[in-house]
């Protein structure tokens, strides 16, 4: 059934419309969530809340065909505030440790499978959210800075804008990270990155990184 | 073990685009959405179905709690209008209906009148472009000082949109004891203009949309004391919307046009008002 089709049937009270939409969504929401949030904890409350504002406010969204963005612009903002409530918004260097100690205690082994992922996932969360949803819809959801925009409820220069400073901050993040030499960090303040080697949970030896901000 | 791909180390930044793209789709696609999610989507929305059901249940036997109609408002359920009107012996008159048009062309509002019982002006399109979206059938009751029901009657509801704008207009009878003095009286209403016989009033104040347990702070107050703000419970983050609306009386019917956060100004509500008002002249 089309979209605008269980829209309108949602209007109308329609549980299984409901559903329908769930079924379409659930994964693109969770995973958004969890690339914004990086705690699947986090995620799986943000989709949470997401689809029972999308069910209980339907009738506020004024065109069918605009479901959606509607629906991305209540992750967001929900996202936004389960983000601040966690007090995730750290600081730079916070964000950095904080990353190594979720590493082998949460279910980042299933997600994460290279050592590539998982420095693209701490640069993606050393960034600051506004840039780090950026980055995340337009990288992973594919959307076009205009239909960012939309969702953001800002224009597309903005759009634009923090595209070009959050490629800017992870690719220096990645460049430090990468090479171990002294450059920008994400948060704008010099970074040295050193390789260590160390066991975790299953004895398995792998090779982490850790970020020293000066 | 992990593997490692020396990906970062590339000259140009497009190919780690690439991989940045590719990376985060590879990491997305291993997460997939439990049962238990949803098992806790479908336990809120039913908890707050039957939150919903009881409140109705508690309007309908008279036990009626302001707090709990704002927070109907968040439950796509539409709050038409409240009023403590001294000396009438009403206290409140409040009101909803559902979010779905009964009806969606103009040519039918002679049947949503037929239903309602009265007739109401109203035209399809207003000239600044506000377009009639849909019209629906309400209900208002009032209570009097006791906080007891002693009326209900229909209403008519007119929704009409533009752009990202949504205006009603909305149209009721007046209750007994109700009166064009009464309902314009104080300093509510800080603007007024006429349109013929009938006088326009102006009215714009701040609604915070707060959670059940936010305690009201001395600046709150003091806007609900003067008119300025509008406090509504029920909703899970603190939201704030700017409301507006002209008011007139004209053959005994309330008429109400009004919206949150608009882009037209009172002089722009002024002129949509006596298009109403002029419509069936």
């Amino acid at each position: 059934m089309e979209e605008t089709k269980l829209v309108q049937l949602l209007r109308n009270g329609e549980k299984a419309a409901f559903d329908a939409l769930y079924e379409k969504y659930k994964n693109t929401l969770l995973r958004m969530a969890y690339l914004v949030s990086g705690q699947m904890d986090d995620a799986e409350d943000i989709v949470q809340e997401t689809f029972v504002k999308c069910y209980l406010h339907i009738g506020e969204l004024k065109k069918d065909e605009g479901f959606r963005p509607w629906l991305f612009q209540i992750l967001y903002r929900t996202a936004y505030r389960q983000v601040k409530k966690s007090r995730r918004e750290m600081p730079g260097e916070d964000v950095a440790i904080q990353a190594d100690a979720a590493d082998g205690t949460t279910s980042l082994d299933r997600i994460i499978r290279t050592e590539e992922e998982d420095m693209v996932k701490r640069a993606v969360q050393a960034l600051d959210f506004k840039h780090r949803t950026v980055v995340v819809m337009f990288y992973y959801n594919e959307m076009t800075t205009k239909e960012i925009a939309k969702v953001l409820g800002c224009t597309e220069g903005t759009v634009k804008s923090r595209l070009f400073a959050a490629r800017g901050k992870l690719r220096k993040y990645l460049d430090a990270a990468q090479t171990g030499e002294a450059a920008a960090g994400a948060n704008g303040k010099k970074v040295f990155g050193k390789e260590v080697s160390g066991k975790k949970g299953g004895g398995e030896v792998e090779r982490t990184r850790e970020l020293y901000f000066l | 073990m992990k593997e490692r791909v020396n990906f970062i180390s590339c000259e140009k930044w497009d190919r780690t685009d690439g991989n940045v793209k590719n990376l985060l789709h590879g990491m997305g696609e291993r997460i997939e959405a439990s049962e238990e999610l949803k098992k806790r989507i479908d336990s809120r929305i039913l908890e707050l179905d039957r939150k919903t059901e009881t409140e109705k249940e508690e309007r309908s036997m008279g036990r009626f709690s302001m707090k709990k109609v704002a927070a109907g408002v968040a439950a796509a359920c539409l709050l038409v209008g409240t009023v403590c009107i001294a000396g009438s012996g009403i206290k409140s008159i409040s009101g909803s209906s559902s979010t779905i048009p009964d009806y969606k062309e103009f040519a039918d509002l002679p049947k949503a009148e037929a239903e309602a019982g009265f007739g109401a002006d109203a035209v399809e399109t207003f000239c600044n472009g506000f377009m009639l979206e849909g019209i629906r059938i309400g209900e208002v009751a009032v209570q009097n000082e006791a906080g007891q029901e002693t009326g209900r009657e229909k209403d008519i509801r007119l929704n009409y949109v533009k752009g990202g704008d949504s205006v009603s207009l909305h149209v009721r009878k007046l209750f007994p004891g109700e009166s064009e003095e009464e309902l314009f009286g104080g300093n509510r209403y800080g603007r007024k203009a006429q349109a013929g016989d009938v006088t326009i009033y102006y009215n714009r104040f701040t609604q915070k949309s707060v959670p059940d347990d936010y305690e009201l702070t001395e600046e709150d107050k003091a806007g609900m004391e003067n008119g300025t703000l509008n406090v509504g419970y029920g909703t899970s983050e603190i939201e704030i919307d700017q409301f507006s609306s002209v008011i007139w009386v004209k053959d005994g019917k309330r008429y109400e046009i009004s919206g949150f956060n608009l882009s037209v100004d009172a002089d722009g509500l002024f002129g949509m008002a006596q298009e109403v008002v002029e419509s069936k002249n």
